[in-house]
C-alpha cells in the first residue's frame, strides 16, 4: 500500500514536472512578456522577442484573411442553397475564422505589450495599468479559444460572437489608450534630452569669461528657453491629466486629444532645440 | 484411624520433615505481559505511515525546488510592478561636440514617427454569425 502511494506521488511530481516543461517550451509568443521579466533579459532578447511576434503577427493576418474568404462564401451558399448541409459548412468555417481572429488579437496584444514593457520615461502607474489590462485581454481571448472550441451548433457560435463583440470594443479602447502612452513616453524621452543638453550648456557657460554683448545675447537666448520649456511643461501636464476611465471607452478621444498635444510638444521642441543651437554657438 | 493432624506427639513433624524439601521456593518473577500479535501490526503500519509521509514530503521538496530554479522568478501577471524608470537619455557618443548633439536631436525631433502608426487595431470583422435556415 504504501509502496503504491510512494509511485504515485512520485509519478504525479514528474507528470507536473514534464507538463509544465512542455507547456513552457511550447510556443513562448503565446503568453506576454510580463514586465519584470523583461527587466532580466536583454535588449536585444528582446527586440528578438518583439520581432517574432511581429512575424507571427503578419503571418496570422495574412491567414486569417483567408478563412474570413471561406467564411463569406459558406454564407452565400447557405443563402443560395439554405440546406442543413450548407448551415453545417458555414458553421465551420465561422469557427475557423473566429479561431484565427481570435488568434491575430492574442498576438497583437502580445506584440502591443512588447512596446509597453520596453517603453522608457513613461509613468510607472500607467505602465503598471496598461500592461496588466492587457494581459487581462489575452487571458480573456485565450478563454475565448476555448469556448469557440466547444461550439456545435449555429445558436452557440452566435452567442460566442456576440461575447467577442464585447470584449473587441473594450480591446479597441485599451489598445488606443496603449497607443497613446507609446507615443507620449517617445517623445518625452527627446523632452528630457533636450532639457539635459539645455543643462549642459549652462553648466558649461558658468565656467567661461564672456564679454557683455555675449552676455546679453544669451540671458536672451535664456529667457526665449525658458519660455518655451514653461510652454512644454503646460503640455506634459495637460497630457498626464488625460485620465483613462475604461468604463467611459475614452481611449480613442484621449488618442485623439493627445496627438494633438503631442504635436504641439514636437513644435515647442524643435523650437527649442533652435534656441538652444543659438546659445551654443554664443558661448 | 488417627487423623494425621492431630497426631499426640507434636515434635514428630520436625524431626520427620526434611528441613529443605525439593526445590527451594523462590518467588516467582513478575511475568511480562505478553505484547499482543495486534501491536505489531501498528508497528508496521505507522512505518508505512512514516514512509508516505517521506515520499510526500519528499515530493513537495522536489516541486519546491523546482519551482525556484525553473519559475521562481515569474510573477502573476496581474502582480506586475515597475521599478522606477529614471529617465533615460539616448546615448550621445562622448566626442560630439554640443552643437552636433543638438543637431543630431533635432534631427530626431523632426523626424519623429509615432510608435502608434505602426500598431494599428487589426481589421478584423466583428460581425461573424450564422443565420437561421428558411
Amino acid at each position: 500500500m504504501a509502496n503504491k502511494t510512494a509511485s504515485l506521488v512520485l509519478a504525479f511530481c514528474f507528470l507536473l514536472i514534464s507538463q509544465s516543461n512542455v507547456l513552457a517550451q511550447a510556443n513562448p509568443l503565446t503568453q506576454p512578456l510580463t514586465l519584470l521579466e523583461s527587466n532580466k533579459i536583454s535588449a536585444q532578447e528582446l527586440e528578438l522577442h518583439t520581432q517574432a511576434l511581429h512575424d507571427l503577427y503578419v503571418q496570422q493576418i495574412e491567414s486569417y484573411k483567408f478563412v474570413e474568404k471561406d467564411y463569406q462564401v459558406a454564407v452565400n451558399q447557405q443563402v443560395k442553397l439554405g440546406t442543413l448541409s450548407s448551415v453545417e459548412a458555414t458553421l465551420t468555417a465561422a469557427k475557423k475564422a473566429m479561431v484565427q481572429r481570435t488568434d491575430v488579437l492574442i498576438t497583437y496584444f502580445n506584440l502591443l505589450h512588447d512596446y509597453v514593457v520596453v517603453a522608457q520615461d513613461m509613468f510607472p502607474t500607467d505602465q503598471t495599468q496598461i500592461s496588466n489590462m492587457i494581459i487581462d485581454h489575452i487571458h480573456a481571448y485565450q478563454d475565448h479559444l476555448v469556448l469557440i472550441a466547444g461550439i456545435n451548433d449555429r445558436a452557440s457560435l452566435n452567442l460566442a460572437a456576440d461575447e467577442f463583440d464585447l470584449l473587441i470594443a473594450d480591446s479597441a479602447n485599451i489598445s488606443y489608450r496603449a497607443l497613446f502612452l507609446l507615443d507620449y513616453s517617445s517623445l518625452n524621452s527627446l523632452r528630457l534630452e533636450t532639457i539635459k543638453i539645455y543643462q549642459q550648456i549652462q553648466s558649461k557657460q558658468a565656467d567661461l569669461p564672456l564679454s557683455e554683448a555675449k552676455i546679453a545675447q544669451r540671458d536672451r537666448a535664456y529667457l526665449d528657453i525658458e519660455s518655451v520649456l514653461a510652454k512644454l511643461s503646460a503640455e506634459d501636464e495637460q497630457q498626464r491629466e488625460l485620465t483613462f476611465d475604461p468604463k467611459r471607452k475614452n481611449g480613442l478621444d484621449i488618442y485623439r486629444t493627445g496627438a494633438k498635444l503631442l504635436g504641439n510638444t514636437q513644435a515647442y521642441l524643435i523650437k527649442t532645440l533652435k534656441y538652444l543651437s543659438e546659445l551654443a554657438s554664443v558661448i | 484411624m488417627i487423623n494425621k493432624n492431630n497426631l499426640p506427639n507434636q515434635t514428630q513433624f520436625t524431626i520427620e520433615d526434611p528441613i529443605l524439601s525439593g526445590r527451594p521456593h523462590l518467588p516467582e518473577e513478575e511475568k511480562k505481559p505478553v505484547e499482543p500479535e495486534f501491536k505489531v501490526v501498528d508497528l508496521v503500519k505507522n512505518r508505512r505511515k512514516i514512509i508516505v509521509v517521506g515520499v510526500i514530503g519528499l515530493a513537495f521538496l522536489i516541486i519546491g525546488v523546482y519551482l525556484l530554479l525553473n519559475v521562481g522568478g515569474q510573477q502573476p501577471a496581474t502582480k506586475t510592478t515597475v521599478p522606477e524608470p529614471t529617465p533615460t537619455i539616448t546615448p550621445v557618443p562622448p566626442d560630439l561636440s554640443l552643437r552636433e548633439q543638438i543637431d543630431v536631436l533635432s534631427g530626431k525631433v523632426s523626424q519623429f514617427e509615432k510608435p502608434s502608426r505602426n500598431l494599428v487595431f487589426p481589421p478584423v470583422q466583428t460581425n461573424i454569425r450564422i443565420a437561421e435556415p428558411k
